[in-house]
């Protein structure tokens, strides 16, 4: 077997590590992708652009962050199926933690929770005449102060 | 340099090698590695070889330089040189054109007569086909003096060989 | 003769001095082999240059050209292999040096171009994101509410201590 020489080695890790941090970004690939569709709007929010403090009900401050936040808003129904075509092996990758399903609305929520943290969520709101919204945020979030933002909205 | 070219340029004469190494060395398992030492060196110098006229001349100084590096490294012991002829090939145009053995067996007893430094540097005269430069090499003695013994240790054994005879 | 005895004696006086070159060694040495007819006076200096030429004619090892020869081919061998790994040393360091050219450029490049998709008002971003956070949180909210729902459901057929570790055992102390 080759032996490279030290130089050579570093060299090669320097290439691999430089080619990886290329190939990393923080852009979901599948949002990206539903994102060039025609008739879908598509918003990007880095972390960094949230201010320090964090969003009302959640205190990033507190140990929780936000990574990233990608929404989609598709209104050409003729693009609904296509759009679930092209997330389907994002949505294969998150276990669905919940659906339900009124009168006009559906609502599907996956997510990848560890230890009481949430890591990932991708949320797919459905409605009656198949407009589409979908949401994935991804970051540390823990699970319970997640659920609070919706009650400390509620008003009293 | 190919392969076959180095075998045909270079091992060809690995039996003037060994001979000076032994020469040298005065010890058969050195001169062997004395040889096998010189013709790695004489390996990764081989482009140089294309150059060479007399490869013979060029392999002999390799294997000289080898020993003087190895008699330095060695602490070197002034053994006594053979006094049986076992050691010798047979064969030899020389041996062919001295009549009897006896002839060598006396210059051989009478050799023995010499001071060590006479013996050594007729040895590596005779034997080796040292310069009068690496004689000095390897005997740490001056140019002048390796000559000037080198011309007493021959003029003493003729007279002594004269003597006996 | 081969050489004229007045060459042969300067030769001999050089050889004595100690001045002779090993050529003029080796002269001597074949004059005095190959010459039948040597003169009475030469005879001994005959003996005595032979005998020393003889002296030094030692036995080869046996087998020592076959493990010279060995030994050759194995450095022929050692070469080879480590032109081979050098090259491939060679074409991975271009490929390593190329690839971090390349990957320094594309980083460039991306970090210099604006995602026209990407909010970067402060403002407007902490907006956005609250919206989808609620709507997020809120269907985490609902999940919770309907398994609570659900346990209570559960408990109208079955008592509600015996739901436990995702099981339902019943009344005979079946498993379900």
């Amino acid at each position: 077997m080759m032996k490279l020489s030290k130089s050579a080695r570093t060299l090669c890790l320097i290439a691999i590590c430089a080619f990886t941090a290329t190939c990393v970004t923080a852009q979901n690939k599948y949002m990206k992708r539903v994102s060039d569709l025609p008739g879908v709007q598509y918003m990007y929010i880095d972390g960094a652009t949230l201010p320090a403090g964090g969003v009302p009900g959640l205190d990033m401050s507190d140990d929780n962050t936000i990574s990233s936040v990608e929404i989609i808003n598709c209104d050409d129904n003729s693009q609904s199926e296509r759009v679930l075509e092209l997330l389907d092996p994002l949505i294969n990758e998150l276990p669905l933690m919940t659906k339900a399903k009124e009168m006009h609305v559906s609502v599907d929520l996956h997510g990848e929770k560890q230890h009481g943290r949430i890591k990932r969520m991708l949320l797919l709101v459905t409605t009656k005449n198949d407009a589409m919204q979908v949401i994935y945020i991804t970051g540390d979030i823990d699970a319970e102060t997640l659920k609070a933002i919706h009650d400390a909205d509620i008003p009293k | 340099m190919d392969l076959s070219s180095f075998k045909r340029l270079v091992l060809a004469h690995y039996r003037s090698m060994y001979r000076v190494a032994y020469a040298i060395l005065r010890d058969s398992d050195d001169s062997q590695d004395a040889v096998q030492d010189a013709v790695t060196r004489l390996w990764e110098k081989r482009h140089e070889l294309t150059d060479i006229s007399d490869h013979e001349a060029f392999c002999i100084t390799a294997v000289k330089r080898r020993c003087i590096d190895m008699l330095r490294q060695r602490q070197r012991t002034m053994e006594e040189m053979p006094t049986s002829l076992e050691h010798l090939e047979d064969g030899t145009d020389t041996a062919q054109a001295i009549e009897s053995r006896d002839t060598l067996a006396r210059v051989n007893e009478l050799m023995d007569a010499l001071p060590e430094q006479q013996r050594e540097v007729l040895r590596l005269r005779s034997w080796g086909g040292c310069s009068v430069q690496e004689i000095a090499e390897i005997t740490g003695l001056s140019c002048d003096n390796a000559r000037k013994v080198l011309s007493r240790a021959r003029q003493k054994l003729k007279e002594l060989y004269n003597r006996k005879k | 003769m081969t050489l004229q005895i007045h060459t042969v004696k300067q030769l001999l006086n050089l050889y004595y001095g100690g001045l002779a070159s090993t050529d003029d060694e080796r002269r001597l040495v074949e004059f005095f082999t190959t010459e039948t007819d040597i003169p009475c006076e030469l005879q001994d200096d005959r003996d005595v240059v032979l005998s020393l030429a003889r002296l030094g004619e030692v036995r080869i090892p046996d087998g020592m050209a076959d493990e010279l020869s060995a030994l050759a081919e194995r450095l022929d061998r050692q070469e080879r292999i480590s032109r081979r790994g050098h090259r491939w040393v060679a074409a991975t360091s271009v490929a390593a040096s190329i690839a971090i050219i390349v990957s320094v450029i594309v980083f460039i490049a991306r970090s210099s171009s604006t995602d026209p998709y990407e909010i970067t008002d402060p403002q407007l971003a902490e907006t956005e994101a609250h919206k989808a956070l609620l709507l997020v949180s809120e269907a985490l909210d609902n999940a919770d509410g309907s398994i609570i729902e659900a346990g209570r459901a559960l408990s109208l057929f079955v008592p509600y201590d015996s739901i436990s570790n995702n099981t339902i055992h019943t009344e005979d102390d079946e498993t379900i």
